[in-house]
């Protein structure tokens, strides 16, 4: 073995030591293969920016704009301003835009919400942290599901 | 099942086979880890972000396209979620960012506080560029990371990974140094360990 392996063996040792994986890191991590939704399509994540850096190219990047999120499917685009502070609060839009209902999930909690014909939807007093949008439009018999995304 | 190859085991884990995927965790969890806390990410937001991590790979189980390289994939993805976050973060709090110490000049009461020698050779580790410390970290995550696996946390080519490794331990060992930590004596060829 040479020095320099000995050196990352040394690394190896400290980190187990003074920095090592929490436990609750690795429960969190096994637990989310129960987590998926099956039969559904994804909305990936594509977009994630403040509003005023996505509306207006030019401005001066805002510190304090509320975050644009956007997520796409083949078919559909949704689109999710989340605000709030110590409670989250979201207003999206459906592109195409068209009545439907939505779950919102979080770990533990999930809240029902509807879009109208326009396919604006919104939902207020949300926890902050990992969410997912379960999508059923009008007409479709296949949900779409966005990634889940820390608000 | 560790004897399943990471193909089997992606398999596997898709169909929603809770031991296969505990396996997949058991094997890239300190790969994960060690990319979140190289770019210097702590606490409940480094655990967050791992979190989101392995979450992107539940959603992808089913469509990876080389499902043997999950390890480079999940390194990949866990860059990207915590570029994100600390792309958010800097919006979010200009304002009360206190300013790093320059890298190599140690806080006086860091030789009294970091007593014994595993803590001095993390605290020469976070000294380091955050390339170095993502790349240290991955090889000495248990089992130690791949180049291929290095390569796509840094977006890097493979071919750079050696080099960039030999100059990353040569200021690790610099930084130890100034910090009063005897390596040479612990790595050299014949003493040591």
């Amino acid at each position: 073995m040479n020095a320099d392996e000995k050196l990352i063996g040394l690394l190896r040792a400290a980190l187990e030591q003074v920095d090592p994986l929490p436990q609750t890191v690795r429960s969190a991590a096994r637990a989310v293969l129960t987590w998926r939704t099956l039969d559904a399509e994804l909305a990936e994540l594509v977009e994630d920016a403040s509003a005023t850096e996505a509306s207006t190219v030019a401005a001066v990047r805002s510190s304090d704009g509320p975050r644009l999120l956007t997520f796409r499917a083949e078919n559909l685009e949704v689109e999710v301003e989340v605000g709030g502070d110590r409670r989250r609060s979201i207003t999206g839009q459906l592109i195409p835009p068209g009545p439907a209902s939505i779950v919102i999930r979080w770990d533990g909690g999930s809240v029902t919400t509807l879009a109208d014909e326009l396919g604006c939807f919104s939902a207020d007093d949300l926890p902050p942290g990992l969410i997912r949008l379960e999508i059923r439009r009008a007409g479709s018999e296949r949900a779409v599901v966005t990634s889940w995304t820390a608000i | 099942m560790s004897q399943f190859s990471t193909t089997d085991l992606v398999a596997a884990a898709a169909q929603g086979e809770q031991e296969a995927w505990n396996t997949l965790v058991a094997r890239y969890e300190r790969l994960v880890w060690a990319v979140v806390r190289g770019h210097g990410i702590c606490g409940t937001d480094a655990a967050d972000i791992s979190q989101t991590a392995w979450l992107r790979l539940v959603e992808h189980l089913g469509r990876l396209r080389e499902p043997e390289q999950v390890g480079a994939w999940l390194a990949a993805t866990a860059r990207h979620e915590c570029v994100r976050w600390l792309r958010h973060r800097s919006q979010e709090r200009v304002m009360d960012e206190v300013p790093d110490r320059p890298a190599g000049e140690p806080d006086p009461e860091e030789r009294a506080l970091a007593a014994d020698e595993a803590h001095l050779l993390v605290a020469a580790l976070e000294r380091l560029p955050e390339r170095c410390r993502i790349l240290l970290r991955m090889l000495a995550a248990d089992p130690p990371a791949s180049y291929t696996e290095i390569s796509a946390a840094l977006g890097l080519p493979v071919g750079s990974i050696g080099p960039t490794r030999s100059r990353c331990l040569a200021r690790l060992r610099e930084i130890a140094s100034s910090l009063g930590l005897d390596l040479d004596s612990r790595t050299s060829a014949e003493g040591g360990r």
